[in-house]
């Protein structure tokens, strides 16, 4: 435990800005794929396990496109894209033949996708460490905030995730698309008796959830190493987040992200041996005042 | 589905049959050594289908458990130098304290709460371990390298271990079985089922939830001490990490969670598809190994949803079964 360091951070305004700003990337990234998680989980009522494995084939379809294109921009919309494709494939093709049943076989799909999403990544690319490198518009001098040190990357990752996120909010409250989406999480049996093709509309969710993962890969690319497996842990992190915020709400997700993000980032500061522990710890306490988590509907 | 004792009955004595002639009849060390393994796998797996399968709770921290069964062994031995084996019952009780603890504030949790709050307990011990150095912090402990006498339970013959452990093994069928058909079994399978029917049928939810976890935990408990007997070391990743929990509940569920040899078909399917995988495809990992063995365990989810078990209801005549359940 290192207290002190921690007060003195709390004194200082440099290390505030340094810390703040590397939570929010952490807790941005983890929007991402944590919404994604939950939307599929409040429409389908699934627990997508191989939302980790889409989060890291987003970052190695924007390796792969950076590296052909050049193009940043180009990686990030097509890394999004083709792995919103391969959402919509898995949920249509595996995934649908296994709603209603017993949740250990959607485990065991997803473990199955997990093991082989793993060994193609490491066919294609290689076991090893990758690193795609940052992007040339991106190499600049740092800013100084407030005496912190902010690559400029980093504020456009948090621009970026942003203007996702709240256009993620837009379509769901202000589009018909939306609509349909929390009629379905509602009830499903009535909209299809209304009229809605509801195995299109879950493969459009999961392939929502594709393309938002496949976005959180693809910004993480540049600045996090690539390697098969990489999507395990922020697959454990976004589980937490869901439960944090509550199964289901996007705001949930939002507000979980961020606190996570700035456990960590503190965490390592204060309590560099048991910065894991933190989450855990805050998750529980969480839990124990509301067993359905922040902004969690109460299951009656 | 009602199970069928005699069916069970005669499942059981045959593989007792087979297995306690096996080594005398071929004494190949890689069948031995296969047999110790899904034994090794089978007692956690089925510890935990007692909860999982029957119970409809799925815990995906029964790390904990294993890893203070495999912990406390070796803590005795390290401390006063006692044999491995008298850490046993002490493994118990730390278990099912645990459970009892644990057990009050999970069960008002539903669902995937309820198998993140297990996440979290086993994962917050495994961090603590791993920074305290009384249990050897992240290098861990280890037994004792050369037996002082038989009470040490370290062999250098791989055949002690097979018949302790099946022993254990047929053990815990025996106690699985009998929970089956008792009211309690009842009991749990209703809650699984819909735990609200039940309550309004007055089952008593709450205690049968706990002493469904503090009997899987028990189980558990001897599992990871039986282990670590057999390995003679153990660190924090090997007692609570968190792939060992997901792992068991894979196994218990791609055999038939919720059937009295599921769990058991289950790690006798994923040890050879591990180790073969590895064989014919150039081994370390690379190459085609998990793409096959992922696909297996999809092909398995998609066509078979009941788990491998299912399968003997497709396979074996209706009538012959019927002739075999009368």
């Amino acid at each position: 435990m290192d207290l002190a360091s921690l007060v003195s951070c709390f004194g200082s305004s440099a290390c505030l800005v340094t810390q703040v700003t590397s939570g929010l990337i952490i807790g941005m990234l983890l929007f991402l794929v944590a919404a994604g998680l939950t939307l599929i989980f409040g429409v389908l009522k699934v627990i997508n396990f191989t939302h980790g494995a889409f989060y890291m084939l987003g970052a190695y379809f924007a390796f792969s496109i950076f590296k052909a294109t050049d193009s940043y921009v180009i990686a990030m919309f097509g890394a999004a894209v083709a792995t919103a494709v391969v959402g919509l494939i898995f949920e249509r093709l595996f995934m649908s033949r296994v709603y209603g049943r017993n949740m250990l076989m959607q485990l065991l799909v997803c473990y199955g996708f997990i093991l082989i999403f793993d060994d193609v990544v490491k066919i294609i690319w290689g076991a090893e460490f990758r690193s795609m490198g940052m992007p040339a518009i991106f190499q600049v001098p740092p800013l100084f905030i407030a005496g912190g040190v902010v690559p400029p990357f980093y504020l456009f990752l948090v621009s970026m995730t942003t203007v996702i996120g709240v256009t993620l909010w837009l379509v769901i409250e202000r589009t018909r698309f939306g609509k349909i989406v929390r009629a379905a999480a509602h009830n499903p049996s009535m909209l299809s008796v209304l009229g809605i093709n509801t195995g299109v509309l879950y493969g459009l969710v999961f392939g929502l959830g594709g393309l938002l993962a496949g976005f959180a890969g693809a910004l993480a690319a540049p600045v996090r190493s690539l390697t098969p497996g990489m999507g395990f842990s922020i697959l454990i992190e976004s589980f937490i987040v869901t439960v944090i915020g509550g199964m289901g709400s996007i705001v949930g997700a939002f507000i979980g992200s961020l606190l996570i993000g700035l456990i960590r980032t503190f965490g390592t500061v204060g309590f560099p041996l048991f910065t894991d522990g933190l989450m855990y710890l805050f998750m529980v306490m969480v839990l124990i005042a509301r067993p359905t988590g922040l902004f969690g509907k109460e299951i009656a | 589905m009602r199970p069928s004792l005699r069916n069970d009955l005669v499942i059981g004595a045959i593989a007792i049959v087979v297995l306690v002639l096996l080594p005398l009849v071929s004494p190949s060390k890689a069948l031995i050594d296969f047999v110790i393994r899904a034994a090794s796998l089978g007692l956690f797996a089925t510890s935990l289908n007692l909860l999982i399968g029957y119970g409809g709770m799925v815990s995906f921290g029964h790390g904990s458990f294993f890893g203070l069964g495999a912990y406390t062994p070796l803590l005795f031995y390290t401390l006063w130098g006692w044999p491995p084996m008298a850490g046993i019952p002490a493994g118990i009780a730390l278990s099912i304290g645990l459970s009892l603890l644990i057990g009050m504030p999970t069960f008002r949790l539903t669902g995937h709460y309820f198998s993140m709050a297990t996440i979290a307990v086993a994962e917050l011990i495994r961090i603590f371990t791993g920074t305290w150095d009384f249990v050897g912090a992240a290098i861990g402990l280890q037994g004792p390298a050369i037996a002082r006498g038989w009470w040490d339970l370290t062999f250098r013959s791989e055949l002690p271990y097979y018949y302790l452990f099946l022993a254990v093994l047929a053990l815990l069928l025996a106690v699985t079985s009998f929970i089956e058909r008792r009211r309690f079994g009842f009991y749990l399978r209703a809650i699984k089922a819909s735990e609200r029917a039940a309550r309004s049928l007055g089952v008593p939810v709450r205690r049968t939830k706990m002493q469904a976890l503090a009997l899987s935990a028990a189980f558990t408990s001897v599992a990871g001490s039986l282990y670590v007997i057999k390995t003679g070391f153990i660190d924090p990743d090997s007692g609570f990490g968190i792939l060992i929990s997901v792992q068991m509940v894979i196994i218990a569920a791609l055999g038939g969670a919720g059937t009295l040899y599921g769990p058991l078909v289950g790690a006798a399917i994923l040890i050879p598809l591990q180790t073969a995988t590895n064989t014919w495809f150039g081994g370390g990992g690379s190459g085609l190994t998990y793409i096959l063995y992922g696909g297996i365990i999809v092909l398995i989810a998609r066509f078979e949803p009941g788990g491998v078990f299912e399968l003997w209801h497709h396979i074996i005549p209706q009538r012959w079964r019927s002739k075999l359940a009368a």
